[in-house]
């Protein structure tokens, strides 16, 4: 129920609009939130599901089909592979993983940009891997759970 | 996992490669659909309620003012409808038809950001509405872009400064052409190839010139705000400002738009002549344009 729940509303705020000042600033909901739950329940969150969500997502973004599901797909299973460990960093470092994931992911789109001889984006492209790190304590912090 | 990502490379190839995938995309469109209009609604009724705020000395003003210019519009048809009686009669003595009225339907934009590095809008008109990809898009102040992707409930805009839209303009005082390019970051297009010795200003404006055949001739498209002149380079940097308020409208104008033909004793004449490709079957705007310089 709360993984549907966590889902549609990162879902929403992939699209949600946003000042042109702010729109290089969204972090990879998703992402962060699939990391999230990979951290939580390892076991239980398939591989098949996030892939279909991800490809959701390249859907409401008109992506290249399948580019955003490979790459969640692809972290989320390292996330999974190397869960014992990250689960017990303290709040700081976990963090500076998620940072370090998140801009693993948009340092393979980036290059998938480069490949197809898509425009490149600009310096502020990469922003989103500091913003989605700074969203993270709002997921993991267990004394103040603010969105899940 | 292997199998994952074999998949989505199946598909990004397919995706990247195939014409025909486009049909299934916008299908998938579907899917988008319920999760944008989740995002749309509450902003779409915080709007509502603001305008049905709005107060009574306010509309009072601002009926005041819509009379004033349906007055000024008004005056202008006359105008106009003079001035098409002449076009007309040109038209006639050089064998075009004239082109007929072309169909218009107002679409609303959907309140949802689609991608932060392309410049693209969502509208709420779809296949059944008979949208089509390539169809261009208005505001009431010019070119706001095209069509890109016809789904089942909603369509995907290009707007003119994405950098992957072009338009084909032409300067309105001097008759010269020149192609707009988007600059991908929200503000200007820029003219690509123009000779740094062609007469354009700041200042000057430009108008679709239907070459390209997609976006219909003499809609208002920018205005030129810097010319610059770079010592050692052939062509002048030119950066225009689009009319359209493409951060501000909340409806668009979709546009059919009705190709002029030619009398079928000149398209023969066409056919004939060793000059004409043979797999253009000559009956366009922007051919009669060519044909009568």
């Amino acid at each position: 129920m709360k993984f549907m729940f966590s889902v549609v509303a990162a879902l929403m705020l992939e699209i949600l609009p946003l000042p042109l000042w702010a729109m290089h600033l969204r972090p990879e909901f998703l992402l962060i939130v699939m990391i999230y739950w990979a951290l939580a329940m390892p076991y239980r969150v398939g591989l098949g599901m996030v892939w279909l969500l991800g490809l959701v997502a390249d859907i409401l973004h008109s992506d290249l089909l399948g580019e955003r599901a490979l790459l969640i797909t692809l972290i989320v299973s390292l996330v999974i592979k190397l869960h014992a460990r990250i689960q017990l960093f303290p709040l700081g470092q976990q963090m500076l993983i998620v940072f370090l994931w998140v801009l693993l992911f948009q340092s393979i789109q980036f290059l998938i940009f480069y490949i197809l001889g898509h425009s490149l984006p600009g310096y502020s492209y990469w922003l989103a891997s500091f913003t989605s790190a700074l969203c993270w304590p709002l997921l993991q912090n267990r004394s103040n759970r603010v969105l899940i | 996992m292997v199998m994952l990502a074999v998949a989505s490379l199946v598909l990004m190839t397919l995706d990247h490669h195939l014409d025909g995938f486009a049909k299934l995309r916008s299908n998938l469109s579907v899917v988008a659909v319920p999760i944008r209009y989740i995002v749309d609604s509450p902003i779409h009724w915080v709007r509502w309620l603001g305008s049905g705020l709005s107060r009574q000395e306010q509309l009072l003003r601002e009926n005041a003012e819509l009379h004033a210019n349906e007055l000024l519009l008004q005056a202008k048809i006359h105008e106009l409808s003079e001035t098409n009686k002449v076009s007309h009669q040109v038209q006639t003595l050089l064998h075009a038809n004239v082109h007929g009225d072309s169909k218009f339907l107002v679409a609303e934009l959907l309140a949802v950001d689609v991608d932060a590095f392309a410049e693209q809008l969502v509208i709420d008109k779809g296949k059944p509405q008979g949208v089509y990809v390539g169809q261009p898009v208005f505001d009431a102040d010019g070119v706001f872009g095209q069509v890109i992707n016809v789904g089942p409930m909603t369509s995907l805009v290009m707007l003119v400064t994405d950098a992957h839209s072009a338009i084909p303009v032409q300067v309105e005082r001097t008759g010269t052409r020149a192609i707009a390019v988007g600059s991908g970051d929200g503000n200007y297009l820029t003219l690509l190839h123009v000779s740094d010795t062609t007469d354009i200003v700041k200042g000057d404006r430009l108008l679709t010139s239907g070459l390209g055949l997609r976006f219909p001739m003499g809609y208002p498209v920018g205005i030129v705000d810097t010319v610059e002149h770079v010592a050692g380079q052939g062509f002048a940097a030119i950066k225009v400002i689009p009319f359209a308020h493409l951060r501000q409208s909340r409806q668009v104008l979709l546009v059919w738009p009705t190709r002029a033909s030619f009398l079928p004793q000149v398209q023969e004449q066409l056919q004939k002549s060793p000059l004409t490709r043979p797999e253009s079957p000559a009956n366009s705007n922007s051919d009669a344009e060519d044909n009568t310089e």
